[in-house]
């Protein structure tokens, strides 16, 4: 019951995911792809992953002491629960190593340029290694109380910098063409990948009725956050560059628009608060995803104290981001290969695996009562 | 109760890692150890590619290893160093001062005109680069060499610290004399060919290091420099006009100057259309006017005479931005009021926008500019 979660506690943790995710400059790759006609996109895949939300918080109704593991137990037996926990333990592992990695290279070229790349990833290895620990509980309770600085310092983007915002940056609405906004930018759908928490949210609520209020106000909550963050890179940038962004190669598109809030001349360059504040985010993140980590294995291997797996898992990310090392490969990975696991792991494998699972349930449920008459 | 105890220690563990990850506690930072660069300047080297020169807040006293100097500092020293590029000479730099250069206070990058002319695109590119430069620092353009008008500038009667850099920034805004040419704009606008940077330009002459209007560029070459009447042209276009002081001649006598003080009293309409296959610009702005000197032959107490007033400034303006809108379309075909912008509004998509070649066309653009301004107050004296 400690770790059950209340409606507060779920929300905080999936906005604090689509926060890390802003600060780790995920919205670039949207605005990489569909230029100005961004928004629109975002709206559009907005309203299709609403359908997929739907679907799911009603099929959840049925499951309501399972998630995507559980469920895929039902359908496959122990090989797809396998198969499918191992994927997902992949995932959530690259997710982790990226977020390390990207957030080691922008503070590293912000604040340790000189420093050893070991000793500042040993600070923060050690950091996630003592809070993932602590386990889910103290991160969950973590989580509720920075959310509401990290989310007003999404705000603070917007209107801290709307002095140097151009509203005319936002034209053409509808991007390159509507090809590209429409088709091609089906692609971003990616952004939504918190939906990801949706199929393991049901059996560690502590009020079951609560599913599907959760499902929608987080839905809406990381919607505006996103839209937010987008609309500050469109409307700081020219259009001309948010037509070519990959062609700058920027460090960190969120982080400079941040350089440019000035609170008179009193206080300028205000990117270090908004680091200090957003390592909250990414530690938070981080450790979410090794107590994922640790869950699955857990539901798969069921250890004695899973406590004592977070040394491994810890171990595990570090020598995927040493292994990384380089910010081609940090970029090559967020941008090809997680995007397309996040597509294939959100709206492909977990979704089908759920519809069989209800389809399953339906037909045994029709067996019963087929038993059950004669 | 040791339980508790380990607990509050990794706690405050946690907490000082964050301080250290994020940069606040350090030893390397401290600000004795630091030489504050105020400016920048960059001149075309003889033997080497630049010649980089350094302004150094130092204090009063001239004794620079006690105190590194704050940026605010009322001297300054200036370092000239030939190199191959900016980030090089600062090494060099670093090589010879007894501390380390850090340019995070700087407020003024000095480019002389002979340099910009060549191109300055891979300057701005390597100090854009720099995590320590402000984006918000300026980029000044000047007609002799940058090492003459940082010079000109630490010689002048003024105190002098890098906030003499602001103001020249924000004198802009209540003079109209020049613009705010920031660095991550210019970055901005020199890595697209569509976008034409500028930057402030400064005239040296008799000693003095004055704004005297705005620098143009076609992609990263400097091509010519406007007028301050075209500068306020540009903050007018652009509603970055807060007020500015202009000397139109009488109607009546046009051997005879007045001045007036002209505020924008709202943004202005700027209308873009394609005829003929070939832009449109009508340009509405709503301006009040503060006659400043005592007007002498006109009678501006009557209805008559005010208006006259009124028509002549109107007009008066009007040529102004007129003027400055055609050299900057037909003599430079340079877009630095960023029109296309205002053009693709009219588009829902890029590609729509692209068939209408705008690179092409902008040069035979025509402007038609209305100024809708009412005289506000005559002064204490309206007349003699």
């Amino acid at each position: 019951m400690k770790n059950k979660l209340t409606v507060f506690e779920a929300i905080s943790i999936i906005t604090i995911i689509t926060i890390s995710q802003i600060v780790l400059d995920f919205p670039e790759y949207l605005v990489d792809l569909t230029g100005t006609g961004t928004l629109i996109n975002l709206i559009f895949l907005a309203v299709i992953s609403l359908i997929f939300c739907f679907i799911i918080s009603n099929i959840f109704k049925n499951f309501s002491n399972h998630d995507i593991i559980d469920i895929s137990e039902i359908i496959g037996g122990k090989i797809l629960k396998f198969i499918i926990s191992v994927i997902f333990i992949i995932f959530l592992f690259l997710l982790a190593i990226s977020g390390v990695s990207n957030f080691l290279f922008l503070i590293r070229n912000i604040f340790f340029q000189n420093t050893n790349k070991l000793f500042v990833l040993s600070i923060f290895m050690v950091t996630l290694l003592f809070s993932a620990t602590k386990g889910f509980y103290s991160l969950k309770k973590l989580d509720t109380v920075i959310i509401g600085i990290l989310g007003l310092s999404i705000f603070a983007l917007f209107f801290g910098d709307n002095g140097n915002f151009n509203s005319n940056n936002l034209v053409p609405v509808f991007g390159y063409n509507y090809e590209t906004t429409f088709k091609t930018g089906l692609l971003n759908i990616f952004i939504f990948n918190f939906m990801l928490i949706y199929f393991f949210l049901m059996p560690n609520l502590s009020k079951k009725n609560d599913y599907k209020k959760i499902v929608f106000s987080s839905f809406g909550i990381n919607l505006a956050l996103l839209l937010i963050s987008v609309t500050s890179i469109l409307l700081y940038y020219p259009t001309s560059i948010t037509h070519s962004l990959t062609n700058i190669n920027t460090m960190n598109t969120i982080l400079l628009v941040t350089r440019r809030i000035q609170i008179s001349s009193f206080l300028s360059q205000t990117d270090s608060i908004f680091i200090f504040i957003w390592s909250f985010a990414i530690l938070s993140y981080i450790c979410f995803l090794i107590n994922s980590i640790i869950y699955i294995l857990n539901k798969l291997f069921n250890f004695k104290n899973k406590s004592k797996l977070s040394f491994p898992v810890v171990l595990a990310i570090l020598i995927g981001v040493l292994l990384i090392d380089r910010i081609i490969n940090i970029e090559f990975l967020e941008n090809i290969v997680l995007k397309y696991f996040s597509i294939f792991l959100t709206f492909g494998i977990s979704f089908i695996i759920l519809i069989l699972g209800y389809f399953k349930n339906k037909k045994k449920g029709l067996n019963n009562a087929k038993k059950a008459v004669k | 109760m040791r339980k508790k105890l380990l607990n509050k220690a990794i706690i405050l563990f946690s907490l000082l890692i964050i301080f250290l990850l994020t940069g606040y506690v350090s030893s390397e930072e401290n600000l004795e150890n630091y030489y504050y660069v105020m400016a920048i300047g960059v001149d075309k080297g003889t033997d080497t590619k630049i010649n980089l020169n350094i302004q150094i807040a130092s204090n009063s006293s001239g004794n620079q290893d006690s105190d590194g100097g704050s940026s605010q500092s009322n001297s300054s020293n200036i370092y000239s160093i030939p190199c191959n590029s900016i980030d090089s000479g600062i090494s060099i730099l670093n090589n010879y001062l007894s501390k380390k250069i850090n340019v995070s206070h700087c407020s003024a990058i000095i480019f002389s005109e002979e340099i910009a002319r060549l191109g300055i695109k891979e300057y701005i590119n390597s100090l854009g680069n720099n995590p320590e430069i402000r984006p918000t620092c300026n980029i000044i353009i000047s007609n002799t060499t940058s090492l003459d008008a940082l010079e000109k500038i630490s010689n002048s009667t003024e105190n002098f610290s890098s906030r003499f850099y602001e103001f020249l920034k924000s004198s802009a805004k209540y003079t109209g004399y020049s613009i705010i040419p920031e660095l991550s704009e210019f970055f901005y606008c020199l890595n697209f060919s569509e976008n034409s940077a500028i930057a402030t330009y400064a005239n040296v002459s008799d000693e003095i290091l004055q704004n005297t209007g705005i620098a143009i560029f076609q992609k990263d070459k400097y091509l010519g420099n406007l007028t301050v009447l075209d500068s306020i042209a540009y903050s007018l276009i652009t509603d970055r006009l807060e007020s500015a002081t202009i000397s139109i001649p009488s109607p009546n006598d046009s051997t005879k100057l007045i001045d007036v003080l002209i505020k924008q009293t709202k943004k202005p309409e700027i209308d873009c259309s394609l005829i003929n296959s070939y832009p449109f610009i009508n340009l509405k702005f709503s301006l009040e006017y503060h006659v400043l000197s005592s007007t002498y032959e006109i009678d501006t107490d009557s209805p008559s005479g005010n208006s006259l007033l009124e028509n002549s400034i109107n007009t008066y303006i009007q040529e102004i931005v007129s003027n400055f809108l055609y050299q900057i379309s037909h003599k430079y075909n340079v877009d630095i009021c960023n029109f296309k912008n205002k053009f693709i509004k009219n588009y829902l998509t890029l590609d729509e926008f692209e068939k209408i070649h705008w690179n092409e066309i902008y040069k035979d653009s025509y402007f038609e500019v209305e100024t809708n301004g009412k005289i506000e107050s005559l002064g204490i004296f309206s007349q003699e």
